[in-house]
């Protein structure tokens, strides 16, 4: 460890966004977060996807967000129709 | 049974371990897994057990039910094909499914099975009633342990034995409509049991090379085909009036007895014609005809339940 507290082994990654508006005794303003590589310079490019098994993946998943968004429509359809209009009718 | 795969080095009893899904699989793919086609006889059917019961289950839970059943007999659908990859493999009509075309996984496809399975009899229990989940969860039981992995591949009645599976989405659904069971949707049960042997029989007549191939003893592999005919015609001929007792015993009205009554004969004249014609490309024509006639046949019955249903009390009382 450093001073700073840094780990000297970490160097690929960016040190954290400042935010120079409260230095300055302003508001927080909103920090855009810093882009952080998912893998370490200089790594093995690991599993590279065919261009054939992204678009299988990316329709997988399509289905997957679809399938979710319809069974929660008919979670909330079902649970008005077995509790009624009672349903927010209830003591705290 | 592991013998079928001998030649093919990529196939034995213990699992499908040819070539493995590579991430290609498409929502298309797990669709198939489903059997779509089937699955769409048995919400068919299970819609006719819905409509015809007694009771008042609201709409959305109607169709909750029904959709849990759909779900559920695609479950079935996705584990008997990770069961039987090896033999899929090896039959033509078969090899283009996802598991033996290398588009899914067996993992995958059994991860995707059993959660559908859980999914679905979990839904039906909470939502509608115990009763239902509990029979969709025998039938989903039978379908994969008794006919899947134990009946398919060591008896020629595997079929006979197995057809129970299919045949129970009405009762389930009759279940789910009315949280009971009584004899209509028993005797609905009974007439698509006793159409099993005959519309698979048929099919087995003109793909016996391919059962044969993997090893499967269907009827006509293990008896011949001579036999099997005569098994056809026999059951046939107790379908038929079986499949007009609803009319007799009051549970339809005269339209279904009429529709019964014509489409069986049509059944036993094709039955007959399969019978008789043993030879040749007539006797191959003759069972496919059979085989797609008795689709309509079911499809004809069940389409005429679903129109009673819709038309309002169909008791007459019987017709004797």
């Amino acid at each position: 460890m450093t001073r700073r507290g840094h780990t000297k082994g970490n160097r690929a990654m960016p040190p954290p966004a400042v935010d120079r508006s409260r230095a300055r005794g302003l508001p927080a303003a909103r920090t855009v977060a810093p882009v952080v590589p998912l893998r370490p310079t200089g790594a093995e490019p690991g599993v590279v996807l065919t261009p054939e098994q992204l678009r299988s993946r990316r329709a997988r998943s399509l289905a997957i967000a679809l399938t979710l968004g319809l069974l929660a429509v008919l979670f909330y359809v079902v649970t008005l129709v077995k509790l009624g209009p009672g349903v927010l009718v209830r003591p705290l | 049974m592991s013998d079928v795969d001998a030649s093919l080095g990529h196939v034995t009893r213990s699992g499908f371990t040819g070539e493995m899904g590579q991430g290609v699989a498409t929502p298309r793919d797990f669709i198939a897994l489903l059997k779509p086609r089937v699955m769409s006889l048995v919400v068919f059917t299970a819609l006719v057990g819905l409509l015809r019961a007694p009771g008042d289950l609201h709409p959305v839970l109607g169709f909750t039910a029904l959709l849990c059943i759909a779900v559920g007999a695609g479950a079935a659908g996705a584990l008997n094909m990770w069961w039987d990859a090896d033999i899929d493999a090896v039959m033509a009509r078969t090899a283009g499914r996802p598991i033996p075309a290398g588009r899914i996984a067996p993992r995958e496809a059994l991860a995707f099975g059993l959660t559908l399975s859980a999914f679905s009899v979990g839904v039906l229990g909470l939502v509608v009633n115990a009763l239902a989940a509990g029979l969709l969860a025998f039938t989903i039981f039978f379908y994969v342990v008794i006919y899947s992995m134990w009946l398919k591949r060591t008896t020629p009645q595997n079929i006979v034995i197995g057809g129970a599976a299919g045949a129970l989405p009405p009762l389930v659904a009759w279940a789910a409509a009315a949280d009971s069971v009584s004899l209509e949707p028993v005797l609905l049960v009974a007439i698509i049991f006793f159409w099993t042997p005959p519309h698979f029989w048929s099919l087995a007549l003109f793909r016996a090379d391919d059962y044969a191939r993997a090893g499967v003893p269907m009827l006509p592999v293990v008896a011949g085909p001579d036999q099997t005919r005569l098994q056809i015609l026999l059951y046939t001929l107790f379908l038929v009036p079986l499949a007009a007792s609803p009319a007799v015993l009051g549970f339809a009205g005269p339209l279904y007895g009429a529709v019964a009554l014509l489409c069986g004969g049509l059944m036993v004249t094709r039955a007959l014609r399969v019978f008789r014609l043993r030879e040749g490309e007539a006797a191959v024509k003759a069972a496919k005809g059979l085989f797609g006639f008795s689709i309509l046949y079911l499809f004809a019955l069940f389409a005429t339940l679903l129109a009673e249903a819709l038309m309002g009390p169909v008791s007459t009382g019987g017709l004797w």
